[in-house]
């Protein structure tokens, strides 16, 4: 009986441990629903991302599934918030929901993550994963979501670095133009015999009288432009939602 | 029923027609309309401009005194075939066109006597000293020009010129517009309106110069423009002593081309100023009648220097009443090389550091 009592507790012990470690495993970081994945993947992925995250204080979410039941938008905010995503008080974090059926990805940022990574941010991640999404190769597409995340994240946090290429390429542009520039100058320099198109300085002092001013009214054209509409996203709040087809 | 009318588009120059229902002239073209009245007044425009008349009185200069011009020898270059006149104590050696010798083909005689002159007032240093400093600051000047130059051979000549007066009545008619811009929450408008602008009216010009001679390049003596007509004289032999003077080979009927084309210009932008209030000014039309033109035949001294550098010739022009100097120099393609990457290269640098120290901020 009591061998029995001990087994048993041994087994619901056992049962729990199993549970929080799945709940560890899979819950914290990865929800792979649509199973795009293999174990080992979604092993090393989960690893990535959860250092990555403990790194900059942010939790970094990965989630897969085959449909959402309409907006998408919509949905990665209902996730994130029914699941309580996101570390600490502010829910710092940044979601990457990907969508099987209709082929979409929405990418969400939250607390300081929200600042570090607004809507040109996601679009610039979105850019450099969508290729890989659209290829299939997702573990690539979501271990470049991590490292774009922690781009972004340590850019804010301890400032972006120097970017050398952009620029060189505008310093050398800049440069080109103001070399141009001079040695046209000094070349026109060398040029001084032209053509004097009037004759301006041979009018006689006070010569010059009007006698006839008619202005006649002919005819009006109107043209119309559309203006460009500016939206501002992310007033204030410091959530973003951006995303893209894949 | 629509009523054809002849007239023509100010917008497009299609035949434009009367719509009945707009009660309005509509161009079937450009969709533009017009109020009728707006057509008559304008087509009154169009056909109401006079002929135009540039035509001139050139009977310029006079004839020699007789004996005047027996001090007065012609010396021709072999080379280039310029005909120069030099007064017998002065002589003349070079042909201050192309340097090549000249020789003396005989006594001067024909052509017209200049009606007046302007006596040189820049002497041969100062020539000598604007020649070097028109070389001054030129960055890309090759150096052996400035080193091989002969800047002493400067000379000094009376280069024959028609000044033309004139009283000119003109009627300009210019296509004007006026833009207004304006939005709502969707759109951005820009409103242009066009008008026909008519400016009429009389303005006097005298003597508007052109060069008499082929040998001298006409856009090189409009390049040390003006003279000061006030500080001319009747001209006398003496003048010459000292200096060559070219024979003019343009007749005054000849050089009114471009003397219109001057006062033409001339004249559209003195009445253009008058057009006020519109945002742009071109002119559709003019038609000048001139009146009380007149030609005379004057020399105006010139500092020439005639220079060869790499096989092409280079040569300098330097207003002997007022120092103004014009004259074309080459360029040394490698020195232009040199400061074309020389500034990129420099200029990038420092916009790279630039942009490296900003960031840093």
């Amino acid at each position: 009986m009591k061998r029995k009592c001990l087994s048993m507790l041994f087994a619901v012990v056992l049962c729990l441990s199993l549970a929080v470690g799945a709940f560890a495993a899979s819950g914290a970081d990865i929800y792979d629903e649509a199973d795009l994945l293999s174990s080992q993947e979604e092993i090393q992925l989960a690893e990535k991302l959860s250092e990555t995250g403990k790194e900059f204080d942010a939790q970094l979410v990965v989630m897969t599934v085959y449909s959402v039941n309409g907006n998408p938008d919509a949905y990665i905010e209902e996730i994130f918030d029914s699941m309580n995503m996101g570390y600490g008080e502010n829910r710092d974090g940044v979601l990457l929901l990907v969508c099987m059926q209709d082929r979409e990805y929405r990418i969400l940022s939250n607390g300081y993550a929200g600042e570090a990574i607004g809507p040109s941010q996601i679009n610039a991640i979105g850019d450099a994963i969508v290729s890989d999404l659209s290829d299939g190769a997702y573990a690539d597409a979501f271990s470049d979501f991590a490292d774009q995340c922690a781009y972004y994240l340590d850019g804010h946090l301890n400032g972006f670095p120097f970017p050398v290429g952009k620029n060189l390429i505008v310093a050398l542009i800049v440069g080109i133009a103001a070399g141009i520039a001079v040695a046209l100058v000094l070349k026109k320099q060398l040029k001084s015999v032209r053509q004097q198109k009037q004759a301006n300085v041979y009018i006689k002092n006070g010569s010059m009288q009007i006698t006839t001013r008619r202005d006649l009214f002919l005819y009006r054209e109107v043209s119309r432009t559309k203006k460009e509409s500016s939206k501002s996203s992310g007033s204030g709040s410091s959530r973003s939602v951006g995303g893209g087809k894949f | 029923m629509a009523v054809l009318q002849e007239f023509k588009c100010p917008c497009c120059d299609g035949a434009i027609e009367f719509d009945s229902t707009l009660q309005k002239m509509k161009c079937p073209y450009c969709d533009s309309e017009f109020e009728m009245e707006t057509l008559q007044a304008y087509d009154a425009e169009l056909n109401g401009q006079p002929s135009e008349n540039m035509s001139w009185d050139t009977a310029a200069g006079g004839q020699w005194q007789e004996g005047e011009t027996e001090d007065l020898r012609i010396y021709t270059c072999n080379t280039c075939g310029g005909e120069i006149v030099a007064d017998e104590t002065t002589g003349a050696s070079e042909c201050p066109f192309c340097g090549n010798p000249v020789i003396m083909t005989g006594q001067f005689a024909g052509a017209l006597k200049p009606d007046l002159v302007i006596p040189f007032k820049v002497d041969k240093n100062a020539a000598v000293a604007a020649l070097q400093n028109h070389y001054k600051g030129k960055r890309l000047l090759p150096k052996v020009f400035k080193d091989e130059n002969h800047i002493r051979e400067v000379k000094g000549l009376y280069v024959p010129v028609w000044l033309f007066d004139t009283d000119a009545d003109a009627l300009v008619r210019y296509r004007a517009t006026r833009t207004r811009s304006w939005s709502d929450s969707q759109y951005n408008y820009t409103e242009t309106q066009h008008f026909s602008v008519t400016r009429g009216g009389g303005i006097g010009f005298e003597n508007v110069p052109v060069d008499g001679s082929t040998k001298m390049d006409d856009t090189l003596m409009e390049s040390i423009e003006p003279f000061n007509i006030s500080d001319g004289v009747d001209f006398q032999t003496a003048y010459l002593s000292g200096y060559l003077a070219d024979k003019y080979d343009v007749d005054a009927a000849a050089s009114i081309e471009r003397a219109n084309a001057r006062i033409k210009k001339s004249t559209e932008e003195a009445f253009a100023s008058t057009v006020q209030g519109y945002s742009s000014v071109v002119p559709a039309s003019t038609n000048i009648h001139l009146q009380n033109g007149r030609a005379r035949y004057a020399l105006y001294p010139v500092w020439i220097l005639n220079t060869q550098w790499n096989g092409q010739k280079f040569t300098f022009g330097i207003n002997g009443q007022t120092g103004k100097i014009a004259g074309d120099l080459p360029m040394d393609k490698q020195a232009f090389r040199t400061w074309l990457f020389g500034v990129a290269g420099v200029a990038a640098a420092a916009v790279f550091v630039l942009s490296y120290l900003l960031w840093l901020l």
